[in-house]
């Protein structure tokens, strides 16, 4: 039997009197993608916001690799070395180089020497296709490249879990795919992926499981082909004709 | 003033050294440059306390501004020359109480200052830290100081320049700095308090004008670096 690596049980978040998220429950196995979507304002990024702590929750419980989230003698930063997280913004460190970026945590955190923290990064700034930009601080890359520096920091302390929040929507069009093959090359290595994206075609190929989200509540948990030929729910069936549509368009 | 110029300058760039006190002009950039060396530190624990998390450390740090800023400085070189020296049972030179009030002083400005650039730095900055795993003081040191320190470069050399001229206030402990030189020259010469006093105008001019020129250059090399990411 699969054990969840990520649990979610009647999880309530609010932010004053606005009620970002509902009795969420869920559950996610150890090394499955899961791509969270629905509109603007659903609650994805709060939840996804959730799972590492960076977002406290006033209700439930979310139980990430055996440790309660939200329990009072977590040590949320042990936790957090344990999941990468990828942000819409990249929110690299702009005094830093690429290199430097991606080895800080390993230098700080596991006292990895320098020379050898440094080999480590450059290995997964290989896997980037960014090993030639080593040396360049953020503000001197691209959009595309810095949010691929951002997946290699995220990875840079070998985690099993990574969770990305909208990793592609700051992105011009034309390095959206560089970033989702990056991601997609992960699947099947046994990390656990939860991602935020309107990237329906990524979900669709590389998902193993869609969660729809609307006004705060998971109203559809479903396997792509599913989701996506019979969605149960009227507002997942609207949301995924006006997604084609756009698609169309584009 | 040439005049005067020629036949004091010794005494005001350097007082009576090397046959007696060192004083003038060099004492001026002394107190100035020993209160800076000493206001930093100091203005950056308080701007961390302000900005930590712990209640006690932010209130004492919000009390410790709020009243040092509601206070002329003047009265503050008071209360510690005549004040601090009994409390602690010792004597206190001049010249100490001097510095230790304008590092006081300008530990609330300069730790405002500071705050403020602390508290500008985008929140994903914190958030991706955060996110790592690193703990408080890495994350500090790592990755807040720098960049906050970097863009309030303009700012510290700002209050560099009201320290240079708050020095003139050794005066009246007989610290003896610029003004004081020049006020024994004046009292000398005793006709000429014009050209005097234009002449210590115009030297305290020259250094805060050059400083003023140099964070305007500063202002826009860091804009130029930072812009970009800004936003990230």
């Amino acid at each position: 039997m699969m054990v969840p690596i990520i649990t979610l049980e009647s999880v309530g978040k609010s932010f004053g009197s606005f009620r970002a998220l509902k009795s969420v429950t869920g559950e996610i196995n150890a090394g499955e993608i899961v791509v969270i979507c629905g509109l603007s304002g659903s609650g994805k990024s709060t939840l996804i916001r959730c799972l590492n702590g960076l977002e406290a929750i006033d209700e439930g419980r979310i139980v990430v690799d055996g440790i309660d989230v939200a329990a009072r003698n977590t040590d949320l930063n042990q936790l957090r070395r344990r999941i990468g997280f990828v942000f819409q913004q990249y929110s690299l460190f702009p005094h830093l180089t690429a290199i430097d970026n991606v080895s800080i945590g390993l230098r700080r955190l596991q006292r990895v020497p320098t020379e050898e923290a440094r080999a480590r990064a450059l290995v997964l700034l290989e896997r980037v296709g960014l090993a030639h930009r080593s040396n360049y601080v953020p503000a001197e890359l691209s959009g595309g490249e810095q949010q691929r520096v951002a997946i290699a920091r995220a990875l840079s302390m070998n985690p099993p879990i990574i969770l990305l929040d909208e990793p592609t929507s700051a992105l011009d069009p034309e390095v959206v795919g560089d970033v989702l093959a990056i991601l997609q090359s992960l699947s099947g290595t046994g990390i656990t992926i939860v991602c935020v994206t309107h990237e329906m075609g990524f979900a669709r190929n590389v998902g193993d499981w869609i969660w729809f989200m609307e006004d705060g509540s998971l109203i559809e948990k479903a396997p792509p082909e599913l989701f996506f030929s019979k969605p149960h729910h009227p507002s997942a069936q609207r949301f995924i004709s006006t997604i084609w549509r756009s698609h169309e368009r584009a | 003033m040439l005049d005067v110029v020629q036949q004091y300058w010794p005494y005001l760039l350097f007082g009576s050294y090397p046959n007696g006190p060192l004083g003038g002009f060099t004492m001026t950039l002394v107190i100035a440059i020993v209160s800076l060396v000493l206001t930093f530190p100091s203005a950056v624990l308080v701007a961390l306390a302000r900005t930590s998390e712990v209640r006690v450390l932010e209130h004492a740090a919000f009390l410790f501004v709020t009243i040092v800023r509601g206070i002329p400085l003047l009265m503050l070189i008071f209360w510690v020359y005549f004040f601090l020296p009994v409390a602690l049972g010792t004597p206190i030179s001049p010249f100490w109480s001097l510095i230790l009030a304008i590092v006081v002083f300008q530990t609330a400005y300069l730790s405002e200052v500071l705050r403020a650039a602390i508290e500008a730095l985008p929140k994903g900055q914190t958030e991706a830290a955060l996110s790592l795993g690193l703990s408080y003081f890495p994350r500090i040191w790592k990755v807040t100081l720098p960049q906050a320190l970097y863009n309030s470069i303009p700012g510290i050399l700002n209050q560099f320049t009201s320290m240079i001229k708050e020095t003139s206030l050794g005066y009246v402990l007989a610290v003896e700095e610029l003004t004081y030189a020049a006020n024994k020259v004046n009292n000398f010469i005793l006709v000429k308090p014009f050209s005097v006093f234009a002449l210590l105008a115009l030297t305290y001019f020259a250094v805060c004008f050059t400083l003023t020129q140099l964070v305007r250059l500063l202002e826009a090399r860091i804009e130029n670096r930072f812009t970009r990411v800004a936003a990230a």
